[in-house]
């Protein structure tokens, strides 16, 4: 079953729906990651080297794909507001994500929401001052007054020197294809969230719902 | 007179609080303004924003921030992860290997050495401090082919760091250095404190649990943490080998 030589894209789109049982979370990057056209190189023998060890123990490898399943599928929107940098108030953490301190604001992203503006001038009382919406923002950095994110699949530079006018000053369009990437949610016991593969051509994801899907090509 | 004065005595704070924070804080040492923890994939060094994606190093100048510059993008390996300044260097970890990048050229970083891990994992910071680069490696398997651990570098020479230390770890994410403190993440298991006093040779000090720990920033004495549902201020100006907890935001 495995080829002796690096086989040529098509071969390893072949190879993987093949094996896509035994590639873990691997399969969905990686068909994600073809599917999404986005340049990743993918080292054949790093994924050889995944396929041995998954197939000689994954349990999960007599495991067939569903024919039909419940399992989500995208919403997309063509809505250029969800491309908005905005100012909002503090909102609850769903889940901390990275950080930057300036040792007196710590910023903290909410992962694919926004971020999180924290005053901890009093360490003993950090305030939630505010938030920062930037749709699938994963990154953070800061250097005099202006915050470095990415929104979407671009790097945008917000000014927040004024924190009560806080707004976008610059943008490069799709430099971090990477962190466009998504997938729909999964629950707390971590089991296999089935779906239907995304297709950037059809707009931007905002949202996922849930239904019965056919024959699902993409899963994690 | 008294303005003098009052000018040289600014100076001299400058100087000192310069200083300081240099030694404190490795993280930020090219960041005039703060400080990000050891799994970002963004990093500012000088007026040049740094990003890792999959597979490469992207480099844009932002002098003006209104208008950043893309300036070169460089090849790196496969399943990049995280981005560490220090000093005029920058620390890259992937699933397989570091990699340590000059900036000499800052708009055209340059590899000048690497360090190949001896399995393949996933989930890599680096942190580094004088001639020591801490990394957690993380097996991420779902059979336990291989145990995860916290590696020790010697990079005196850049271009071929070796590998004087390998501790054994349950999960370990994120990491931090301060002084002769090196804070691991370890997820669910909590914060693990090592005394690195000895650089090459961390000391197992505390463990703080009860929190589920993903990454850290030792900044201006408090220590930054990254949980699960927020973040967490923890006291490391008093012991640094004994952090205090401040306070926590979650939700």
């Amino acid at each position: 079953m495995l080829h002796e030589t690096a086989p040529a894209d098509s071969d390893l789109i072949f190879m993987r729906k093949q094996r896509n049982h035994v590639l873990g979370n691997q399969g969905v990057l990686y068909y994600l990651s073809l599917t999404n056209i986005v340049i990743m190189k993918i080292n054949f023998r790093w994924l050889l080297l995944f396929a041995v060890i998954f197939s000689s123990c994954d349990p999960r490898r007599n495991v067939v794909l569903p024919q039909e399943t419940i399992g989500y599928v995208p919403i997309y929107s063509n809505n250029t507001t969800a491309k908005q940098i905005s100012a909002e108030l503090p909102r609850p953490t769903i889940k901390g994500g990275k950080m930057f301190t300036t040792g007196k604001f710590l910023f903290q992203v909410e992962p694919d929401s926004g971020i999180h503006i924290i005053n901890y001038t009093d360490p003993s009382h950090p305030q939630k001052i505010g938030f920062i919406r930037s749709f699938l923002c994963k990154e953070i950095s800061f250097k005099n007054g202006f915050i470095y994110t990415n929104n979407f699949s671009d790097l945008v530079v917000i000014d927040i020197s004024d924190i009560n006018h806080i707004h976008e000053i610059g943008r490069v369009e799709n430099v971090f294809p990477d962190l466009a990437l998504q997938y729909p949610p999964k629950d707390q016991n971590n089991t296999t969230v089935y779906f239907e593969c995304p297709d950037p051509s059809k707009g931007i994801i905002t949202g996922w719902k849930q239904q019965i899907i056919k024959n699902p090509k993409c899963w994690r | 007179m008294k303005t003098i004065t009052k000018l040289f005595l600014g100076l001299l704070l400058l100087v000192l609080y310069t200083s300081c924070t240099k030694e404190s804080n490795s993280a930020s040492a090219n960041q005039s303004s703060g400080a990000g923890g050891s799994t970002a994939r963004f990093t500012i060094a000088g007026n040049y924003l740094y990003v890792v994606d999959h597979t490469s190093l992207k480099t844009f100048l932002i002098s003006d921030p209104s208008h950043p510059v893309s300036k070169s993008k460089t090849e790196v390996g496969v399943n990049i992860e995280t981005i560490f300044p220090y000093r005029d260097k920058l620390f890259i970890g992937s699933s397989s290997a570091m990699y340590i990048f000059s900036l000499t050229e800052p708009d055209r970083p340059e590899q000048i050495g690497h360090a190949q891990y001896q399995i393949h994992m996933s989930c890599d910071p680096v942190v580094v401090k004088d001639q020591a680069a801490y990394a957690t490696l993380r097996a991420d398997g779902p059979c336990g082919w291989s145990q995860s651990s916290l590696v020790v570098y010697d990079i005196s020479s850049f271009s071929s760091p070796v590998l004087k230390t390998t501790i054994s770890i349950f999960s370990p994410y994120g990491l931090g250095v301060n002084g002769n403190a090196l804070y691991v993440c370890n997820g669910e298991a909590g914060l693990t404190v090592y005394d690195v006093s000895v650089p090459f040779t961390p000391v197992y000090k505390t463990e703080i649990t009860g929190k589920t720990f993903y990454d850290v920033i030792p900044y201006d004495n408090i220590l930054v943490c990254q949980v699960s549902d927020g973040f967490a201020l923890y006291d490391i100006g008093t012991d640094p080998l004994n952090p205090v907890y401040i306070s926590n935001v979650l939700n």
